[in-house]
Parts: structure tokens; C-alpha cells; sequence
């Protein structure tokens, strides 16, 4: 059984720096988890630390029941999956692949059996002859892919694999690697900062910021319901929009409440408060309100909608991407600072916000539009802790 | 390029090149084939090979050609592995690299006649070594014919290792990290990581170093002229043996001298033709 346990790891360099603060994470019999967060974060150093390449400061690092802090690479029974391939280039597809295996005295029959196996998989039977030198970056890549599966590792470690592919290769790879992952049933640790990859590959998403664990999940409960500001406004393309708010209970015969967003008000659908009780105690207070790209609509598109439920806005910019519009609008309202050091916008407290309108939207720069705002999909977050207020 | 700029380009290389090249190249075989003395430089006579039928039929010559053999197949190869060597040493060296590094290219930095005679001075009475030899063997040390050679040989190693060593510390420089860790992550230990990963890509710089120690050791004269000078002559090299044929005493037969240049030239072909005929087949190689 190939179970990853890492309990309370923590990395300390030399200079005092703290990358990574107690973590914590367990990994089932071939799953997929991604560990993904904004460069810098600490998630390529949680992964050497696996592979071995770096020292664990303090905490305990098991596979299965074994405990691996002070074993050396060579006998963790792990292969990995460099950014840059990390390609012998003296040595042909072919050689690259047996490599391992011939590291691990395979007879040679036997190897050259699995190195057929492995390329017949990842389509690369017609290099095997080929230097890495004469290949292309997704043949590179495949080709370092083609290494980590024929030894049947007990786990896959890859950093950022993908990254210096162009887009279009970027998405075919990424369902391949998924694809041959469940195929396998090799339990894998992939590490990336894009949060699609994340999304679209893991069985379940890790997110990490400056070296502390900020929520683990399936990519769903992620999306739908993340534990604090940073994870909410990192996972997601465009970003969830995130705003100071105050919450004042409304005269509203249901006990629903309304929300002071700059100078309009929302109305808060007494469903969403019924869900959150502890919602009650933050009432007059400011609260930190957030709502994702595709919960806005609109109006003119989607005229059934409350009243109560809708902003007034001024089109700034509009970015047709043909099945659905993207149009960006000031609301007069406080924007948050996430805390991911790779997103411009937030260092702008403009009010700015992004919505995803059907393509059948006829809103233009300058117009004057309402805004539908799905009041259900509202997520509330604790201005103070930026933790989310649920229960 | 029209021919007149190309000409003007290559021209003035073109001129040096024939001033201190082929112009002393062609006097050299020219003076080859004279009876010209030292003491009478103004009446070269026309001799055909006898230079040549003098210089081949001569033992010392033989000697001379076979030690410098030994001395090329000896110190080059063992100054190249200790050179790997102390490169990789000191690639893992975190602080202090700089003084190390400025300790370790001390023999190639100092003067090789200065070198010599301080290395010299060891095995001179009173000389550390020579003292250490008399404490534990109640022997004096003495610098003889039976243990010249091995001085001669222990000390250019010492003397060239730094620049095998610098060579490939700097190469080491360039070698991705992530592929030794690839390496140590598909199984590979010290040795393998070494033969699989470190020297491939060290390839090319070891030819190169190969290559420049190969002709210098095959030329090697001043630190050799230091520890026999004109005693030891069965420890002289090719080079040694040359310029004393050609100066000696008030003889000093030029010909004769000018005859073992030539030979010792096409000597250094004949040793560097693997070489190069090896770099020539790997660019083919890397063309296709």
C-alpha cells in the first residue's frame, strides 16, 4: 500500500527563513493530490523534502508505514518529474528510459520490454532513437514521464511538469498525465502554481501559502466552499470579486439581511442566512463579501430576477471570448487584499469588479447596466481573520 | 562579403601568422638539412639526412623519446583525475571556496623554474623531505639517476593538476542540478552519478584539457632542465635533449638540433591525431 503520510513538517534554512510551517497531509492508495499555491509558497520545497532532496527540519515523512526522514533519495522508491525534464542528453529516448532500471541491474530483455511498453503509452515509439536534444518540449516531457513509469514507483513526485509547455500543449498534457496516472494507480504528488491544473487533474487540491496549508479538499468543495479569502480568491479564473461590506439586519418579514456595498444595497436571501446562523452575530459589522465571476448576470439577459438582487454599474471594459462575455465594472465599494503575492489587481483598492455574462449580453463600454447577483452563491468571510463564516 | 573586404579582414592574421608560423616552420626543415655550428653560424653546408641518419641512430635521442613518452602516459592522465578530483572537492566546499581555490592554483600560478626549485629544495640536505627520509630510514637522501624520474614526474603533476582542476571546476558550474538529482532519484550513487551524468557533460572540457596536457607535458623542459641540468641526462625529455644538442659547449651543432625540432613536431602529430580525430568525429556526431 502506497499511503503518504507527512505529519507536522516543518523546513527551516540555514538564514532563519521558514518555508514550510507544520504540514500536514495524507495521501490514499493512488490518489492524485495537488499541492498548488503562488511561487514562493514553499510547495516545490514540501516536495523535495519528500524526494529526499531536502533535509526535513522537524516532523515525519512515511510511506506506507515506513519512515523516510533519513532515507537517501536513491532508496525512497519515489520517482520524479522535473520542470525542466532533466534529460540525460548523452543518451537516446530509449537509454533515458531504461535508465532506471538499468540503475536497478533489470536484465536487459526485460528492460527493453517495459521501454516499449512505456513509450507505446506515451507515443513515443517513433523517437525512441532520438537525442532529447532533437525532440520537442512535449516530447521532452513525455520522455521524462516514460522514465518515472516503468520502475512502478510507490509514489510520483512532479514539479510543475507543465510549465514550460506553450497553452495548447499545456491542456493535451494535462489530460494525458491525469489520463495515465488512473491507469497506473500510482499514488502522485504534483506540485503546480496554476490553479486550473489543479482543478482539472486532482483527485483532491492542497493549497498552501508561505509555507502554511491553507485548505485540502476535492477541487468541488474548493470551488465551492474555500476556508478563507486567499483560497477563495486564488482558485478560480478570473477571481472570485471580494469586498468590505456591512451587514445590517433588514425589516424584511422573512429575517433576511441586506448588505451596504458601497453605496447600494443587497439584499441577503433569508436561505443563505438560515445556512449560516453565526452570520447573525457580525450584524453591523463589516464583513468581507465575495462572489464569483459567473454568480453575476446580466440583467437584460436575465430579467426574472429580484429586484433586491441587483447592482447598478458602468461597463469599463468588455472581453468577448465567444461563448461568454467577461465585463469588468467599478463598484463603489472596498476591494480586499487576498494575500496572493501574484495578483496585481488586488494591490488596487478600486472596487473593481469582474463578471462572466452569457454571450448573448449586449453590454458596451460606457453603458449603464444592471447587474444580477446570485444571492445564494454569496460567500461571507470574517474581515478580521479572513476566515470563512459558515455554521 | 566581396573578396576585397575578406582580404582586407584576413589579412593582417594572415601576416602574422606566416611571420611567426610558417617562416620559422620552413627555416626550421631548411636548417634541418645544414651543417651549421654554433661557434661558425655564417657557413651552413648542404647535407642532406645526415642530420636525421645522426639523430636517429643516436641512444640519447631513443632515451630521451621514450622517457618523454612515459612522462606524457604518466602525468597526464593522473593529473586529470586528480584534477576531477579536487574539482569535485571543491564544488561541495560552502565556505571559503575563494582561498581554497587560490591555494589549489598556487603551483600553476608561480613560475614553473621558481616551482621547481622550491619543490627541489625539499629533497636537498636539509630539505623537509629529505630530513623526514633520514629520520625514518637513517639514510641521507639523495637525488640520484634511479629516482630522478619519479621526482620529475611527482612534481609536473603537482605543478599542472590546478589547471585540470579549474577546468572542470568551472564546467562543474554549468552542470543543471536538476539532473544530478534526477540521477540520484532514478538510483544512481556517487560513481554512477559521476560515469552517467557529471562526465558526459564534462565531455568536451576533457578533451580540451586532455588535449593542452598532452602537448605541453610532450614539450615539457624547464622543470626538467632544473633537477638534471647536465647531470641526469637519462632523465632528459625530448625538449631537453634538443636545446643541448643545439647549444652544447662551444659545439652547439644547430642542424642536428634543428633535424630532432622537426622529428619532435611530427612526433606531436602522431600523438594528438586520436585526439583530434576523435573531437572531429563527435562534432560530425552532433551535426546529424
Amino acid at each position: 500500500m502506497s499511503t503518504v503520510t507527512l505529519k507536522n513538517l516543518v523546513k527551516d534554512y540555514p538564514n532563519g527563513f521558514r518555508a514550510i510551517t507544520d504540514l500536514s497531509l495524507h495521501l490514499d492508495d493512488g490518489e492524485f493530490l495537488v499541492l498548488v499555491g503562488p511561487s514562493g509558497c514553499g510547495k516545490s520545497t514540501a516536495l523535495r523534502m519528500i524526494a529526499g532532496l531536502e533535509d526535513i527540519t522537524s516532523g515525519d515523512l512515511y510511506v506506507g508505514d515506513r519512515r523516510l526522514n533519513d532515507v537517501a533519495p536513491k532508496d525512497r522508491d519515489m520517482a520524479m518529474v522535473f520542470q525542466n525534464y532533466a534529460l540525460y542528453p548523452q543518451m537516446t529516448v530509449a537509454e533515458n528510459i531504461a535508465f532506471p532500471l538499468k540503475l536497478r541491474r533489470v536484465p536487459k530483455a526485460e528492460r527493453t520490454a517495459q521501454v516499449l511498453q512505456a513509450a507505446e503509452i506515451l507515443e513515443l515509439t517513433e523517437q525512441l532513437d532520438k537525442k532529447p536534444a532533437h525532440l520537442s518540449g512535449g516530447q521532452r516531457q513525455r520522455v521524462a514521464m516514460g522514465r518515472a513509469i516503468v520502475r512502478h514507483p510507490a509514489l510520483f513526485l512532479m514539479d510543475e511538469p507543465l510549465s514550460n509547455l506553450d497553452a495548447k500543449l499545456r491542456v493535451q498534457m494535462r489530460a494525458d498525465i491525469a489520463g495515465i496516472q488512473r491507469e497506473l494507480g500510482v499514488t502522485t504528488f504534483y506540485v503546480t502554481h496554476d490553479q486550473v491544473e489543479a482543478m482539472t487533474m486532482g483527485d483532491r487540491v492542497a493549497v498552501i501559502k508561505d509555507g502554511v496549508l491553507q485548505q485540502v479538499d476535492t477541487p468541488e468543495s474548493i470551488y465551492g466552499s474555500p476556508d478563507n479569502v486567499f483560497v477563495a480568491a486564488f482558485i478560480g479564473s478570473p477571481s472570485m470579486n471580494l469586498f468590505e461590506a456591512s451587514l445590517t439586519g433588514s425589516d424584511e418579514p422573512d429575517g433576511g439581511y441586506s448588505l451596504a456595498l458601497g453605496d447600494q444595497r443587497l439584499a441577503v436571501p433569508a436561505e443563505v442566512v438560515a445556512d449560516r446562523p453565526s452570520l447573525a452575530s457580525y450584524e453591523g459589522r463589516p464583513v468581507v463579501v465575495g462572489i464569483r465571476p459567473e454568480h453575476l448576470e446580466d440583467a437584460s439577459v436575465a430579467p426574472d430576477h429580484p429586484d433586491d438582487q441587483r447592482l447598478d454599474a458602468t461597463v469599463d471594459v468588455r472581453e468577448a471570448l465567444g461563448a461568454e462575455t467577461l465585463v469588468h465594472f467599478n463598484l463603489n465599494a472596498q476591494s480586499v487584499d487576498s494575500g496572493d503575492p501574484d495578483a496585481l489587481d488586488d494591490l488596487r483598492d478600486t472596487g473593481r469588479c469582474t463578471a462572466r455574462f452569457s454571450a448573448s449580453s449586449q453590454a458596451r463600454v460606457s453603458d449603464q447596466i444592471r447587474v444580477n447577483v446570485d444571492g445564494r452563491k454569496l460567500h461571507f468571510f470574517d474581515r478580521q481573520t479572513h476566515l470563512a463564516i459558515r455554521g | 562579403m566581396n573578396r576585397r573586404t575578406f582580404w582586407w579582414f584576413t589579412i593582417p592574421s594572415v601576416i602574422v601568422m606566416l611571420a611567426l608560423m610558417v617562416f620559422p616552420l620552413i627555416t626550421t626543415v631548411w636548417l634541418g638539412f645544414q651543417k651549421l655550428l654554433l661557434r661558425d653560424l655564417n657557413n651552413p653546408e648542404w647535407v642532406g639526412w645526415d642530420n636525421y641518419r645522426d639523430v636517429l641512430s643516436d641512444p640519447e635521442f631513443w632515451a630521451a623519446l621514450r622517457f618523454t613518452l612515459v612522462f606524457v602516459v604518466v602525468t597526464v592522465p593522473v593529473s586529470m583525475v586528480f584534477g576531477l578530483a579536487v574539482a569535485l572537492l571543491l564544488d561541495r566546499v560552502g565556505r571559503g571556496r575563494a582561498i581554497y581555490m587560490a591555494a589549489l592554483l598556487l603551483p600553476f600560478i608561480v613560475t614553473p623554474v621558481v616551482g621547481t626549485l622550491i619543490y627541489e629544495d625539499l629533497f636537498e640536505r636539509g630539505g623537509l623531505i629529505s630530513w623526514l627520509w633520514e629520520v625514518f630510514t637513517d639514510d641521507a637522501f639523495a637525488v640520484s639517476a634511479s629516482n630522478v624520474k619519479v621526482l620529475i614526474v611527482v612534481q609536473y603533476i603537482w605543478y599542472v593538476m590546478p589547471f585540470a582542476m579549474i577546468t572542470f571546476f568551472a564546467g562543474l558550474q554549468t552542470l543543471p542540478e536538476e539532473r544530478v538529482e534526477a540521477a540520484a532519484l532514478d538510483g544512481a550513487g556517487f560513481w554512477r552519478n559521476l560515469w552517467h551524468v557529471t562526465l558526459p557533460h564534462l565531455r568536451l572540457l576533457v578533451v580540451f584539457v586532455g588535449l593542452i596536457s598532452v602537448m605541453d607535458a610532450y614539450r615539457v623542459y624547464d622543470s626538467v632542465f632544473v633537477w638534471t641540468g647536465n647531470r641526469f641526462t637519462e632523465a632528459h625529455t625530448l625538449a631537453v635533449y634538443n636545446v643541448r644538442i643545439a647549444t652544447a659547449f662551444d659545439i652547439g651543432r644547430l642542424g642536428k638540433g634543428n633535424a630532432i625540432a622537426v622529428i619532435t613536431v611530427i612526433g606531436i602529430f602522431v600523438v594528438l591525431i586520436p585526439f583530434l580525430w576523435r573531437s572531429y568525429r563527435d562534432q560530425i556526431a552532433e551535426r546529424t
